[in-house]
């Protein structure tokens, strides 16, 4: 299950924060856990996650810098930034609140059992 | 993650230098990628019209993502799929990379936008101005003469004091005697020096001694009396008939020289400076008339005392003639040099010599204007100011327009008169700015309408104060409106070249009053002397004056009851109580001298604020002796008879109206006419 883009548009950067929560990564690798992590259910195409990194990295909640392999290739990789730190904190915070509320209204699949 | 795997970190300089060194395009070309991989990242590193470092950095990041792709064993087409939309891609990248630009970066794109939105604006208006066209639709040089030559040719008093002065010995013209060429095209008055000694000599009168320069006086009205006569002669016609325009009497290079360095004809100069160059030997033809008349005062020659008084009198209703604030403001000034004069003969030990119809004479002679407008004749000052419209804005049709490159033209002219007679012009750079310069005038100036509106609401506000005594405060309110605008500094700005060619009418009520009241006081004193000769004693109370020898008692112009009497010592006092309102039975301020007029104006202004000029607010005494700044009521009286003796003086009075014409008078003959309005006190 693929989920919608606009659901995606608040999900993916908190899953993506949520990902760099455990240390460093670069790109592909976090298209790999994304997809493999969340069963597929949050894989994005690859065009989206460039500009939502450069966004979290505009925004200052993400740094990146270049590191040169043991092959010789570069390559960039991301963390969180205090203030990302912060901000993960706090949006993981309202999306169990969202949770929550969804599960008390029967959105959940569970509820519909 | 980063840190398990054995890898180097590069210093981000190095890796800078490194990435400044290539282009995006080599280094997806360097890469090991099949073609499909290099061609899709290609495609969206061009797509994203970054900068070149940026792009560089994007075409890195995405080798990276499918070199580590192809690792982990994708085929090339799937990764290729598994990206998505290049276009899309792109788009997003590029909104990503710009919000990282910084504040500098948001900084330069405003103000680009709004350049080029301001460029867009000046270019529109630019378009608008450059071919805008004023369009001459009236006439007002004839209208102007119109009222000019009412008057038929023999009366006129132009064409005698013209030969007369043509005939003065050339010692006595200021051009001869500065040693300046009179075909230099300045306007010329009489000698400087000549000048002011008839302005400062005065006989012996009331305990006092001549001044200096009265022997000089004296022996110069002896030596001159065919001119004296001849300029008599002309103050006794009805009107002036100085005809503006080409073939008029500015158009005359006998008289007032042929500029070399404008081959132009006179006539071809603006208006405002037509009607302006007879002013000079106007002034200077009654002060040979008063000196004339001291002269004959000195020596009991009643009548020709009378005589000069009522010439001068009339001289002073010729000058009025066009409706100019200059001319009236000269206009004002000689009719004050007559009521100074009246005093000087009213002094007790030359006032026998005066026989009772002389007296009545007299008397008649300065009657008449009874408020500031019966000595103001504004007619043709609007047409000058519609004329200037008329050259500066377009035509609608309907009375609105816009500014033209023309109106640059008209202050040129102005500027330029004076310009090319003092050898100054400006830098070419300069002139093209203020061509540059011209759209945003336009935009940010009022439209014709305005202009024409705000002028109008101007002068009839001080119609409306003129019209009555300043303590009535008629227009008082209107004017105070103006001034509050005046200080406004978006309205200074959008208006200021009306200010820059709007005259000052202050003085045209200040100066006529202070006329009117010294005039009012002489009447009572001549009553008083009647009376005297009749019953053997001065009158107790002006009462019993009225009806038989006035018609009924004067008015105190800063109360508005009866103007106050006492007998003194050596005869009566007339006085004001002052803006103190109270009756110190006529003891003049402390420190009262020859300036006590100008300290009444002064004091005017406490209780008028409106009366400062507007719209040239600041205007002082090119001076500087006469400070603007009122000072506290003084606990006196404004005595008008016996006025202290003083030297007529010219007070010139600083007025971005009158500047242009101060510029090139000030070089020739500095105690000439200024351009701020002369008073003869």
């Amino acid at each position: 299950m693929r989920i919608e883009r606009e659901l995606m548009r608040g999900a993916g950067p908190l899953a993506v924060m949520q990902l760099l929560a455990a240390g460093e990564r670069y790109g592909y690798e976090l298209v790999q856990r994304l997809d493999a992590d969340s069963g597929g259910v949050l894989a994005m195409g690859q065009s989206t996650l460039y500009p939502m990194l450069y966004n979290l990295e505009a925004k200052g909640l993400i740094t990146s810098r270049n590191l040169e392999t043991s092959s010789g290739r570069v390559r960039k990789y991301y963390r969180l930034t205090k203030a990302g730190q912060k901000q993960l904190a706090e949006d993981r915070a309202k999306w169990g609140q969202l949770v929550e509320a969804m599960h008390k209204l029967g959105v959940t699949r569970l509820a519909g059992v | 993650m980063a840190q398990e795997r054995s890898i180097q970190q590069t210093s981000g300089a190095e890796t800078q230098r490194a990435n400044d060194a290539r282009r995006d395009r080599e280094a997806i070309a360097a890469s090991g990628l099949p073609d499909e991989l290099k061609s899709l990242i290609t495609d969206v590193v061009k797509r994203t019209r970054l900068r070149r470092r940026e792009r560089l950095s994007v075409a890195q990041e995405l080798i990276g993502h499918f070199e580590d792709a192809t690792d982990a064993g994708v085929s090339p087409d799937r990764a290729k799929k598994s990206f998505g939309d290049p276009k899309l891609a792109a788009r997003l990248i590029r909104r990503a990379k710009l919000r990282q630009r910084g504040m500098l970066y948001r900084v330069m794109v405003v103000a680009r936008s709004l350049a080029l939105v301001l460029l867009v604006i000046y270019l529109i208006a630019a378009i608008r101005y450059f071919t805008g066209k004023p369009t001459i639709r009236t006439d007002y040089l004839a209208l102007m003469n119109q009222r000019i030559t009412a008057t038929p040719e023999s009366e006129r008093a132009w064409p005698i004091y013209r030969n007369a002065l043509l005939k003065v010995t050339p010692a006595l013209r200021s051009d001869t005697a500065n040693g300046s060429d009179p075909a230099n095209g300045f306007i010329l008055g009489l000698d400087s020096n000549l000048l002011a000694d008839l302005s400062d000599g005065v006989p012996a009168s009331r305990g006092q001694p001549a001044s200096p320069a009265w022997p000089a006086v004296r022996k110069w009205v002896e030596m001159n009396r065919e001119t004296i006569n001849e300029f008599a002669g002309g103050a006794s016609k009805p009107g002036l008939g100085f005809v503006i325009g080409q073939g008029g009497s500015f158009d005359d290079p006998e008289m007032f020289g042929f500029d070399p360095k404008s081959p132009r004809s006179k006539a071809d100069r603006p208006l405002w400076e037509q009607v302006l160059p007879q002013l000079t030997w106007l002034r200077g033809i009654a002060h040979v008339l008063r000196a004339d008349a001291l002269v004959a005062l000195e020596d009991g020659d009643a009548a020709r005392v009378v005589v000069r008084i009522e010439q001068m009198v009339q001289l002073a209703r010729q000058v009025r003639e066009g409706g100019f604030l200059v001319n009236d403001l000269v206009g004002i000034g000689i009719y004050s040099l007559a009521i100074d004069l009246v005093d000087q003969s009213l002094d007790p030990a030359r006032l026998k010599a005066f026989s009772e119809s002389e007296l009545a004479r007299i008397a008649h002679a300065i009657a008449g204007p009874q408020q500031a407008s019966d000595l103001v004749n504004l007619e043709g000052e609007r047409d000058l100011f519609m004329d200037m419209v008329q050259r500066s804005f377009t035509d609608d049709g309907e009375g609105d327009g816009r500014l033209t490159p023309a109106a640059w033209d008209e202050l040129s002219r102005i500027r330029g008169t004076m310009s090319s007679a003092m050898g100054e012009s400006d830098p070419w750079a300069l002139n093209v700015l203020k061509r540059a310069a011209g759209p945003i005038a336009m935009l940010a100036s009022p439209t014709r309408r305005q202009v024409v509106s705000f002028y109008d609401r101007y002068q009839q506000a001080w119609k409306a104060s003129m019209m009555s005594p300043l303590r009535e405060g008629a227009g008082a309110s209107l004017l105070r409106e103006f001034k509050a605008e005046r200080r406004d500094p978006i309205h200074s700005t959008r208006y200021a070249l009306i200010y820059a060619i709007s005259p000052s009418f202050g003085r045209l009520q200040v100066a006529p009053e202070r006329a009117i009241a010294q005039r009012d006081a002489l009447h009572v004193v001549i009553a008083a002397e009647l009376d005297r000769r009749r019953h053997g004693d001065w009158p107790a109370t002006l009462e019993v004056l009225v009806p038989g020898l006035l018609p009924r008692v004067p008015v105190d112009p800063w109360t508005g009851g009866p103007m106050a009497y006492r007998v003194g010592e050596a005869g009566p006092v007339v006085y004001s109580v002052g803006p103190d309102l109270d009756d110190d039975q006529g003891r003049r301020p402390v420190n009262a001298d020859s300036t006590s007029h100008l300290r009444h104006e002064q004091l005017v202004m406490i209780d008028h604020p409106q009366i400062d000029p507007v719209p040239t607010a600041g205007a002082i005494d090119a001076s500087g002796s006469t400070s603007r700044e009122p000072g506290p009521k003084p606990d006196a009286d404004w005595v008008l008879f016996p006025a202290i003796r003083h030297a007529p003086e010219l007070t010139v009075r600083e007025d971005a109206y009158w500047q242009r014409v101060m510029r090139i008078e000030n070089r020739t003959a500095s105690t000439e006419l200024g351009p701020g309005g002369v008073d003869a006190e």
